[in-house]
């Protein structure tokens, strides 16, 4: 008689009635239950299995080899796999709530709920305006009023809307005075739920109040102050127009900060990518690693720069400079002008009341220009020193390659000097004139006239898209025909 | 006694409900973790060791009946 395994069936229904089960009682925790009693399957195969070879033996049909074939182990290793899987993703998503990760999923995967906000205040002898917002963006206006006006937005980032309206109501954004201080908050630090609250404020202030504004991240637009202006920020790209006082700003990381028309002084600390600064008529002072591209243009009074690796002074700069990972470029500037950096090709270009460059590794290419010949001291470790100069300078120079070729375009009264496998420059064109010290260990040295100059620009000025040319009839040699592109 | 035919059909089913037995401990955390699998897994070589032992000392039983033999010499399937 052929044995027949109840197991095969059996396997069959369990599987049908989990489905139907899930699907006509959505209540159950079908996942919950199979995720945590699905081993008892095993146990349950195994007493049908047993029970099933005692009866075959007493009926006396042929039992199997083992008990349980290879197919079925295959699909007992397949079970065990598939459950600890499940069981273990079960677990992990049990503890979503609490993880970042989850947090993260609902960034992504939550609805925004808006809330506008608005709100005035008296402000008449306010001399200071606080604003306290962790998170979202701040722009503030200055203007000939009395009031303060404030208007924009919370965001609200929520799986439901009931959780969206209880962090609404859990951050009321609060405006309160103590003495001539204005101070506006938005205190998204009391929630701490998981939903992501970021308020975007519109604030209009007395233009002579000076600014405080405190946050962890969201961008300031400020314009149009007469006041001085605070910022602190984890991350903020930074805009500032039109003030009138000084500015002191902290910004731990910023893709750009772009200051523009500035009468006070400006203090930046921090770290970014891209700075631009034009037209500051005060002192500025930045203590600011970069990695993207610096330019400056306009500054009145003295700037210091400095980053990891590079430290750049002077007095005042008429025209501008631009700065890269790689390059420094520095045009029209009064100095005395002190450039230090590890690794950078430096260009220095009409510039007054000398300069002092010392490299590790770059070129150095100076160019007096127009204005009247100051005093130079260039040293570089590896890299080419480059000077021109006019032709009826007068000037004394003195320069030295431990490692490269000399040329001197001034011929006889400078005394060039091959020596091993470097040279020297010396001498002078006649009294009185400025003295040039330029040194490298490792480079050619040059002293060019004026008109031979070719100058390299490192940041040459983005040019329009030239219309694409007619094409030309060329004498072509035919060649092999190819295959068009799709 | 049973016989050797007997006792390797019933070594299949039982190392499954051992291992069922050992993965039901695990998941409930008996003993404070101590039963987990990766713990308890060696129990199964006990069991398929142990009926191993039982199919050779049936196999060695005078008592027991030989186990029907195909025609061309081996244990009739």
């Amino acid at each position: 008689m052929k044995r027949a395994s109840l197991i095969a069936p059996l396997v069959l229904i369990l599987i049908g009635a989990i489905f139907l089960l899930n699907n006509l009682r959505a209540d159950l925790p079908i996942g919950r239950l199979a995720a945590q009693y699905w081993p008892w399957a095993l146990v349950l195969w195994g007493v049908i299995r047993i029970v099933e070879v005692i009866s075959w033996s007493a009926r006396g049909q042929a039992l199997p080899r083992s008990g349980v074939s290879g197919g079925e182990w295959a699909f007992i290793v397949f079970l065990c796999l598939a459950g600890s899987l499940f069981s273990e993703g079960y677990r992990i998503t049990k503890s979503w709530p609490e993880s970042r990760m989850f947090r993260w999923g609902w960034d992504v995967l939550g609805e925004q709920y808006d809330y506008p906000v608005n709100a005035e205040h008296e402000a008449a002898n306010v001399t200071k305006v606080v604003v306290e917002n962790l998170r979202g963006n701040v722009r503030v206006v200055g203007a000939d009023s009395n009031q303060l006006k404030l208007s924009g937005r919370k965001v609200i980032r929520a799986i439901e809307r009931s959780h969206a309206d209880e962090a609404d109501k859990k951050t009321p954004v609060e405006i309160s005075r103590q003495g001539d201080i204005l101070y506006v908050r938005t205190s998204l630090e009391r929630w701490t739920g998981e939903e992501r609250v970021t308020a975007n404020l519109d604030l209009s202030i007395p233009k002579g109040a000076t600014l405080e504004c405190k946050g962890r991240s969201g961008d300031f637009d400020i314009s149009d102050l007469k006041g001085s202006v605070e910022l602190d920020s984890d991350n903020s790209d930074v805009r500032l127009q039109s003030i009138g006082g000084n500015i002191r700003a902290d910004i731990r990381r910023s893709d750009i900060f772009r200051a523009l028309n500035l009468k006070g002084n400006l203090d930046l600390k921090g770290r970014g990518r891209d700075l631009e600064l034009e037209n500051i008529e005060g002192q500025v002072a930045m203590n600011f690693p970069f990695s993207g591209e610096l330019h400056v243009k306009n500054i009145a009074k003295p700037l210091r720069l400095d980053t990891d690796r590079t430290e750049v002074a002077f007095e005042k700069l008429p025209g501008h400079l631009r700065m890269s990972l790689g390059d420094l470029e520095l045009e029209n500037v009064q100095g005395p002008i002190r450039i230090t950096a590890r690794s950078k090709d430096v260009r220095l270009q009409d510039f007054t009341q000398g300069a002092t460059i010392q490299l590790e590794r770059g070129d150095i290419q100076i160019v007096p220009g127009k204005a009247a010949l100051s005093a130079v001291d260039a040293r570089t470790r590896s890299g080419s020193v480059e000077i021109a100069l006019p032709e009826k300078a007068r000037f004394e120079i003195s320069a030295t390659t431990k490692r490269g070729e000399i040329n001197n375009d001034f011929g006889a009264p400078l005394k060039a000097d091959e020596e091993g496998r470097g040279g020297s420059i010396q001498g002078s064109t006649g009294p009185g004139g400025p003295k040039f010290t330029l040194n490298t260990e490792r480079g050619s040295l040059t002293v060019r006239r004026n008109a031979t100059v070719e100058v390299t620009n490192f940041f040459p000025p983005a040019a329009p898209v030239p219309a694409a040319p007619p094409k030309a009839v060329l004498p072509t040699v035919p060649a092999p025909p190819k295959p068009q592109d799709q | 006694m049973f016989s050797a035919n007997f006792l390797s059909a019933l070594r299949g089913p039982v190392l499954l409900l051992t291992l069922g037995i050992l993965l039901v401990l695990s998941h409930e955390g008996v003993a404070n973790g101590r039963a987990a699998f990766k713990y308890t897994w060696p129990a199964l070589i006990i069991v398929f060791g142990f009926f191993k032992l039982l199919e050779a000392v049936a196999a060695r039983d005078p008592l027991a009946p030989p186990p029907p033999m195909n025609p061309l010499g081996g244990p009739q399937q």
